[in-house]
């Protein structure tokens, strides 16, 4: 059950940054562990900018009505830490 | 808000002010302006010669330049330069022309770190001529 709500935020998650950032690939093809502001060694990561940082705020903004604050942009790391935030922030 | 005190809010000068009169700021939540659009400035000459038209993307300058000033704080100087950083979902809906009064109203949607979000409307009388969301940057807050 616990492994059902978790992935319904990452999948929340992914089709948000898709949908947002108008990028031309489906949810499904976003790792949890896919960098998002770099590409690793093995390819794998959206390669974001910073000004789309604001734009992921927004949107969890509107997901979750929360947003991390500017000293907390590792939280930004990929879409499994930002999970983990709203995890912990929504306290389920 | 008249020239003179937007020039303490706004880096920019002649021949970029684009905003003739601050009516409303709210900081960091919501401004409101206009500019006064007139045949006797120098895009009126070929934009077009046979219809002059306020350019798009002249607007999407005024709506930049009243914004800023959500970040205005009287007394508060030097003004920080913004710069812009994304133009998003701008749209418009009626041509704009000389005589017309460009009157924008801008709220903050988000800020992170150096970025903030902005909402734009902009009218004529009482009607709707563009909408957008723009992204301003301000690298003093590093």
């Amino acid at each position: 059950m616990m492994e059902n709500v978790q992935l319904s935020i990452e999948n929340q998650i992914k089709s948000m940054i898709v949908a947002k950032l108008g990028l031309d690939i489906s949810p499904e093809e976003i790792h949890d562990d896919a960098p998002l502001f770099d590409v690793n060694d093995s390819g794998d990561g959206l390669d974001l900018d910073s000004v789309d940082a604001l734009e992921l705020a927004v949107g969890l903004k509107e997901l979750f009505g929360i947003k991390p604050q500017s000293s907390e942009m590792s939280v930004f790391k990929n879409v499994r830490s930002i999970a983990d935030t709203i995890r912990s922030q929504v306290g389920s | 808000m008249e020239s003179i005190e937007i020039e303490k809010g706004l880096p920019h000068r002649h021949p970029f002010i684009m905003v003739d009169r601050i009516l409303e700021v709210e900081y960091m939540k919501r401004s409101k302006g206009y500019k006064n659009v007139s045949i006797n400035e120098q895009w009126a000459v070929g934009h077009f010669p046979d219809e002059p038209l306020y350019p798009g993307v002249l607007m999407i300058e005024t709506m930049a330049q009243v914004g800023g000033f959500i970040f205005y704080k009287a007394g508060i100087p030097p003004a920080s330069k913004f710069y812009l950083g994304a133009v998003k979902n701008i749209k418009f809906i009626h041509p704009v022309k000389p005589g017309d009064t460009f009157m924008v109203e801008t709220e903050l949607i988000e800020s992170l770190h150096i970025y903030h979000q902005i909402k734009c409307t902009a009218t004529v009388g009482d009607k709707l001529v563009a909408t957008g969301v723009l992204t301003l940057v301000n690298p003093n807050q590093l």
